[in-house]
């Protein structure tokens, strides 16, 4: 009788451990899920977006005529840029202005 | 949404060049590398450019045309959070869309023609961008 104790001690016991490791493997796998959504993209799958345009500029070629070729020139366009963007989705960004 | 402005001296005088552009376009981002607080993307974007040329000269009348274009530009952009949900970086775009136009006067009894036409540089972008 002693010795049946004794083996349905072990037995409730190996469940126990069994059950831990199952515990400490979910909660790995829980930890390692949660530093992925932490990763930046993730948190902008929707948002807002500024951008200016720094000190942009165009290059203007031209060519004039008046009753024979006047000549041609090029000249610096300098300006600024304004963007503003709704990002809708992950990666895929929406209508900008 | 942009404006951009310059000048054209000739031997007599000058011509004033103001070109405003609105652009709506929609943008892929594919995300090449991240981290905690850190962020590269690759992106292109595409859509249409509402272009306005407007031409001054001292002794004609201002001469405004519009025209509709295409717009393609890949850019990167590096970022990183500065606050929570908040990224500030910068981005730099190649425009590779160009356009050329022409304005007409009548000057002296006979056409003054005055033909153009615009490539863009390389754009330095200040990019803030917040989550909602």
């Amino acid at each position: 009788m002693t010795n049946i104790n004794e083996e349905l001690k072990q037995y409730k016991n190996y469940e126990l451990w069994t059950l831990q490791d199952k515990k400490a493997d979910s909660a790995l796998t829980e930890q390692i899920t949660s530093i992925e959504s932490n990763k930046i993209p993730e948190k902008f799958t929707s948002g807002l977006e500024l951008d200016v345009g720094v000190d942009s500029k165009y290059k203007l070629s031209s060519n004039v005529t008046w009753l024979s070729n006047l000549g041609s020139d090029e000249v610096d366009l300098e300006g600024s840029d304004i963007r503003f963007v709704y990002i809708a989705d992950h990666e895929f960004h929406g209508v900008s202005v | 949404m942009s404006e951009h402005n310059g000048k054209q001296t000739t031997s007599t005088s000058y011509y004033s060049i103001k070109v405003t552009e609105n652009t709506p376009y929609i943008r892929y981002d594919h995300s090449l590398y991240s981290n905690d607080n850190f962020l590269l993307e690759g992106q292109i974007a595409a859509g249409f450019n509402l272009i306005t040329v407007e031409i001054d000269h001292p002794q004609l009348s201002p001469n405004t045309s519009s025209s509709l274009g295409f717009m393609l530009e890949p850019s990167l952009f590096s970022g990183m959070e500065i606050q929570d949900e908040v990224l500030l970086g910068l981005g730099m775009s190649l425009p590779l869309d160009s356009f050329k136009g022409n304005a007409n006067w009548l000057y002296s009894g006979y056409t003054l023609n005055y033909n153009y036409e615009i490539t863009k540089s390389p754009i330095v972008f200040l990019i803030f961008r917040f989550s909602i």
